[in-house]
């Protein structure tokens, strides 16, 4: 069991999400940098959950902890795994390693602190964190109140118990499964689904101006401002009528994980894990399943520039990586 | 518009969209629902979620398991075999709605727009009464349900009773729970407080979302209402909302609902594009 201290900045109960209730406005949820957490699973021998939005077992809970990670103490000995951005972790005030499997005792206290590169980092506890399945899932849907420990971020004085392990300390992951949070961040995206709406200039101008993201931004959404996008002229007039009057409205349709609004022209909304399942302003684009993950390490004020790769392209990138992280995985 | 063929489209690399419209049309969502259906009592390999919208629907797939060329296949069976029905059995609610409530007036005041119901009665050209009078004098198809858990979009049955307003000019930070409100066509009920930016006409003594309710309407994820469902609203006042809400507080208020065939010719349907 683990005795939540200090609660952190937002700290919550996520596993690898919620598929299948979009059709009932529900979004996938879980982890916002779905790799970071599924390693810190593989490191402490947990069930490691699955990509964005596919079928399986969500796999093990674990915490997600944004920029002011939490305080806790143990007070049952554990084996735990700290994944994602860089974070100055201290177990009883002693340094601790990230992307490793550590022995934690009985009594001792990890005190997580600043996230100082990307915005979250994962922890995973051999057992995974014992909160109830609600559609199928233990992820938190924060908006809502859905899910995780009572739909919320956690609190200080909240008891975490954990499913039992007999797993040992002293995995670590290869460099190349570890979280992505360089300086000049590059998403790729595929174009549309109403990309055809932006005229040339502003098609051009997505992907070859830098776009910088803005303090308003969490799991539903991600607003990057840049370059002011404007539109096709000769828009029938009907839709002025059944859309709304604002060259960007379009109506309501449905929005996937990753898809780009642009609402009047003016920002960029990356849509996160808690997005909303539909509506009406036109996307441009939609980031790749691959690159949803590095999305959960972007920090405001951060410069990123997307790329427009094929489906093809996009599905290949996440095999490779998939296919790195199961040889990794199978090996130990 | 409807499109002359459905338009394919890729949302990213996990899901693929036909789209009818660009518009809302009635017959069509009819036509999308009954797809979905189709589609969803057959999954293919590999289909993670059916999504059925308003104009479009989508097939959420998992990428390691199938892929986008058999998707479409699978998709484009469907969307050429099924057949438009006609007649689809549906529910049909009762909804209590005391209009033009007090909190809906405070929202007016406080986002510092008209009164909602009398802007939308002028923005129709009828007086305030008669707006009540439409909006509770046809029937509504639930065309899509979205956007958060528990909303969805409301479609009039009868296009001849249509109301229609433009949605606020900013969205509002804030709407309390079982608002009723409309924007362009559509009229939803917000489920619980959050944002939005529809008019706000009135407010139901019923909750739409209820998660963990032992009441058998709300299935596990706590939300009454399903697409092909139909609302009926009716006008009560202050007294009857409130001896709604406690009976509902006390569990002793039951739904109106009854399940009957629905046929689209009994309505008029016909849009005046």
């Amino acid at each position: 069991m683990m005795i939540v201290e200090k609660a952190g900045a937002q700290t919550t109960v996520q596993d690898s999400g919620r598929p299948g209730y979009l059709g009932r406005g529900i979004p996938p949820a879980g982890a916002q940098d779905n790799l970071a957490l599924r390693v810190a699973n593989h490191l402490v021998g947990n069930d490691a959950g699955q990509p964005f939005l596919t079928l399986g077992d969500p796999g093990a809970a674990g915490l997600e902890c944004l920029l002011l990670g939490p305080t806790l103490r143990f007070a049952r000995d554990a084996v735990i795994a700290l994944t994602g951005g860089e974070c100055a972790a201290k177990l009883d005030g002693q340094p601790l390693p990230m992307y490793k499997g550590i022995q934690v005792k009985a009594g001792q206290t990890l005190a997580i602190g600043i996230v100082k590169t990307g915005v979250r980092v994962y922890l995973a506890v051999a057992g995974g964190i014992d909160v109830p399945v609600y559609l199928g899932s233990r992820a938190t849907q924060i908006g809502v109140g859905l899910g995780g420990l009572e739909g919320r971020t956690l609190q200080a004085g909240d008891e975490l118990t954990c499913f039992s392990s007999d797993i040992r300390a002293g995995r670590s992951a290869p460099e190349e499964l570890r979280a992505y949070v360089p300086a000049e961040p590059v998403i790729r995206v595929v174009m549309g689904p109403q990309d055809e709406m932006f005229d040339s200039k502003s098609r051009a101008a997505f992907v070859e101006q830098p776009w910088d993201l803005l303090p308003m931004s969490n799991r539903m959404g991600l607003r990057f401002t840049g370059p002011t996008l404007t539109f096709e002229p000769g828009r029938p007039a009907y839709l002025d009528r059944d859309a709304g009057a604002n060259p960007s409205n379009i109506v309501d349709d449905i929005i996937p994980l990753g898809g780009i609004q642009t609402p009047d022209g003016a920002a960029l909304i990356v849509m996160g894990v808690e997005h909303p399942t539909a509506g009406g302003y036109a996307k441009i684009a939609t980031v790749i399943s691959t690159d949803l993950s590095k999305l959960g390490q972007f920090r405001p004020g951060m410069t990123g520039r997307f790329q427009a790769v094929s489906v093809d392209e996009a599905i290949a990138a996440e095999a490779e990586i998939e296919a790195r992280l199961r040889r990794w995985a199978e090996a130990l | 518009m409807l499109f002359e063929q459905p338009l394919y489209r890729m949302l990213g690399d996990s899901y693929l969209s036909v789209e009818f419209a660009d518009t809302v049309h009635l017959r069509e969502n009819f036509r999308i629902q009954a797809i979905a259906r189709a589609l969803a009592a057959e999954p293919a390999q590999g289909v993670v979620e059916i999504v059925p919208h308003l104009r479009n629907l989508a097939v959420v797939f998992d990428r390691a398991k199938t892929t986008p060329d058999k998707m479409r296949d699978f998709v484009a069976e469907a969307v050429e075999h099924v057949e438009t029905p006609m007649q689809v059995e549906s529910r049909l609610f009762r909804i209590p709605v005391w209009y033009d409530d007090p909190w809906s007036q405070a929202l007016a005041a406080r986002y510092d727009v008209p009164n909602n119901l009398e802007f939308l009665a002028e923005a129709n050209g009828v007086s305030r009464d008669e707006a009540i009078e439409r909006h509770s004098g046809t029937d509504f198809w639930i065309a899509a349900v979205g956007f958060v858990p528990g909303c969805y979009w409301g479609i009039p049955l009868d296009f001849e009773l249509t109301l229609s307003a433009p949605k606020y000019p900013i969205p509002r930070d804030f709407t309390p729970s079982r608002i009723l409100a409309l924007a362009g066509l559509v009229t939803t009920i917000y489920p619980y407080a959050g944002p939005g930016g529809y008019q706000c006409i009135g407010r139901t003594a019923i909750e739409m979302y209820s998660p963990g309710s032992s009441n058998p309407l709300f299935p596990e994820d706590g939300i009454l209402v399903r697409m092909g469902d139909r609302h009926r609203h009716y006008s009560v006042d202050p007294l009857e909302y409130e001896d709604i809400r406690s009976r509902l507080a006390a569990g002793q208020y039951e739904y109106e609902v009854s399940t009957e065939t629905v046929d689209l010719d009994d309505y008029h349907t016909a849009r005046q594009d």
